[in-house]
């Protein structure tokens, strides 16, 4: 028969089997740890990712809307709830006059009904090509061209049918392009040109709806979109519009955008000094366990000692137990953490109601390596003082301590 | 025997959670016609209903009024539905199965079993992803935590199986050589 030599990792490896229990819940420890360091930083980069994105897809200062439609144009953007409200088209050049006011543009909502592509309603966007400057720059990132007549520019979350076509009112309209995830209401929204929005404005009337005779995408509009001056206070231009425009109500992004922020800084430091309590207190558990289990095998180490083992090697061989239980619960906690949030990632942001979008392949790479180095380190961390410390033991007084 | 219990059980959970996940802890969206009906067929409907828009509230709130009232009366059922409906009898088959691998003792029976496990486990899979799918909406429940979670069951039910059937083919190769 082979004779096999005892190395280090012979031994250790003998010695975790010996003890599967004790192997298993110390195993299990580190698992833990890695799951939530894991998990934990995914949680936080998504969120962190999401709220980048929100903060750049607003890209107005500010939005005008009908009085009394606040909340629904914040349905609308952070959402994705589809609403339909208006105002005359006279109110845009109103605004453009007030002061500290730099451009404006305006768009024209109607909702679809039911539709087969995306199961629900969805927010229908008619804007103006030659003035908008909110929705083109996020258009050109993933389409060149100009938008044309009866092309449709189409939300993240929108599902395409087979022809990539869209069918509103009985009509079908082409795609031109799928817009990137920006983590808000606008993913579910398809947009248009104003005459796009006057084709399926007449679609919608010839299916049986009724609209009041001055509502339509030529006399009336749902919202002002405005870019403020450098010099001027987004406050200070929304208190302006107010008291120069009659029933109009004015919608600061960047004040909606920074209350959402403060809940999720909230999160992400509850999830931070979570991940740090944790750590520490695998890190004391175990240091504790493998204390108290090295000096019950005190005796199996000066045995060890007799036949010729070198401090050097009993420190190896318990350096090598830590080291294999790190790296097999760290391996452990990062698959189930990879399995609970990467296939669940829409659902989780739904859940959380914040923006939330998945970071890129390279730093999802960085936080795995980063958990599994921090999970691997605590073993023969915590393992590495008791570890010295039996090494030097003298070993006959240990043969002959308890006689 | 260890063996035969630990997979054993294993395969019954998996079993169960795949046939009764669906309509209860991870379920499906159930019955809604709005949904699963066509652009065509809901502007017929919306036709005969004569919806009406306009800019104020109350015309908003009728028109949420008459969406509701569709989802109810229609009674059209989503694709998910059936997803639901066929993993129930794939999910009992595979925890049926897990039960006779406790029982029988004959390692070639049991990797007989195996081999229907996965086979099934195969199907499971492919009925939410492939065969018959989930809603289209990315955001609908069954879309969002239903299917990753069959998928995740299932390919835990393939993977049990296939290496269960490996071992198991060791085993029975060391008893032949023993015989």
């Amino acid at each position: 028969m082979k004779q096999k030599s005892l190395s280090d990792r012979r031994l250790a490896i003998n010695n975790l089997k010996r003890k599967i229990f004790r192997t298993t819940c110390l195993g299990i420890v580190v698992a833990m740890l890695s799951f939530t360091l894991f998990g934990g930083s995914i949680l936080t980069a998504s969120l962190k990712n999401g709220m980048s994105s929100m903060k750049q897809r607003f890209g107005a200062d500010l939005m005008v809307v009908p009085k009394g439609y606040e909340a629904q144009t914040e349905g609308i953007l952070l959402k994705g709830e589809p609403k339909y409200f208006y105002f005359d088209k006279s109110v845009a050049e109103e605004i453009a006059k007030v002061e500290g006011v730099e451009l404006v543009t305006s768009q024209f909502f109607l909702t679809s009904l039911s539709a087969a592509c995306c199961s629900t309603k969805v927010q229908l966007i008619g804007f103006n090509p030659k003035t908008d400057f909110v929705i083109q720059p996020w258009v050109s990132k993933t389409y060149s061209g100009a938008i044309g007549d009866g092309q449709l520019i189409v939300g993240s979350d929108i599902v395409l049918e087979n022809n990539n076509t869209l069918k509103f009112y009985g009509q079908s309209y082409p795609i031109a392009a799928q817009l990137e995830k920006t983590s808000t209401g606008l993913d579910s929204s398809v947009f248009m040109n104003m005459d796009t929005m006057q084709k399926l404005f007449a679609g919608a009337k010839k299916v049986g709806m009724y609209f009041l005779d001055e509502q339509k995408p030529g006399s009336s509009i749902s919202t002002v979109l405005v870019k403020i001056d450098k010099n001027y206070d987004a406050e200070i231009v929304a208190k302006n519009i107010r008291s120069t425009v009659s029933k109009v109500e004015v919608v600061v992004p960047q004040k909606m955008i920074s209350s959402i922020a403060k809940n999720l800084d909230s999160l992400v430091i509850y999830i931070q000094i979570f991940s740090i309590v944790l750590w520490i207190l695998a890190a004391v558990i175990l240091g504790i366990v493998f204390s108290v289990t090295i000096n019950e095998r005190k005796k199996e180490f000066a045995v060890l000692r007799i036949l010729g083992a070198t401090r050097k090697k009993l420190i190896g061989i318990l350096l090598t137990e830590s080291l294999f239980i790190s790296i097999t619960g760290g391996i452990v906690g990062t698959l189930i953490a990879s399995i609970s949030i990467f296939p669940f990632s829409t659902y989780i942001g739904d859940k959380l109601q914040l923006p939330y979008i998945q970071p890129h392949t390279s730093t999802i790479l960085e936080i795995l390596v980063l958990s599994l180095l921090l999970s691997i380190v605590i073993g023969p961390l915590t393992s590495g003082y008791s570890a010295i410390k039996i090494s030097r033991a003298e070993t006959y007084i240990t043969m002959r301590e308890g006689e | 025997m260890k063996n035969r219990v630990i997979t054993g059980v294993l395969f019954i959970i998996l079993g169960a959670l795949i046939a009764f996940g669906p309509i209860t802890i991870f379920p499906v969206c159930g019955v809604n016609a709005t949904q699963q009906m066509t652009g065509d067929e809901m502007d017929k409907k919306s036709e005969k209903e004569g919806m009406q828009m306009g800019d104020d509230k109350s015309d908003s709130s009728k028109a949420t009024d008459t969406k509701s009232t569709m989802d109810m009366g229609t009674g059209m059922v989503m694709k998910c539905h059936w997803t639901a409906n066929v993993e129930l009898g794939i999910g009992i088959i595979i925890a049926l199965l897990g039960a006779f691998i406790i029982i029988f003792q004959s390692v070639q029976i049991r990797i007989g079993f195996n081999i229907a496990i996965a086979l099934n486990g195969i199907l499971a899979l492919l009925i939410p992803t492939t065969l018959i799918g989930v809603c289209d909406g990315v955001h609908m429940h069954c879309h969002s935590l239903t299917q990753p979670v069959l998928v995740i069951l299932s390919s835990a039910v393939i993977i049990a199986a296939v290496a269960n059937t490996i071992y198991l083919f060791g085993i029975n190769r060391k008893e032949q050589v023993k015989v």
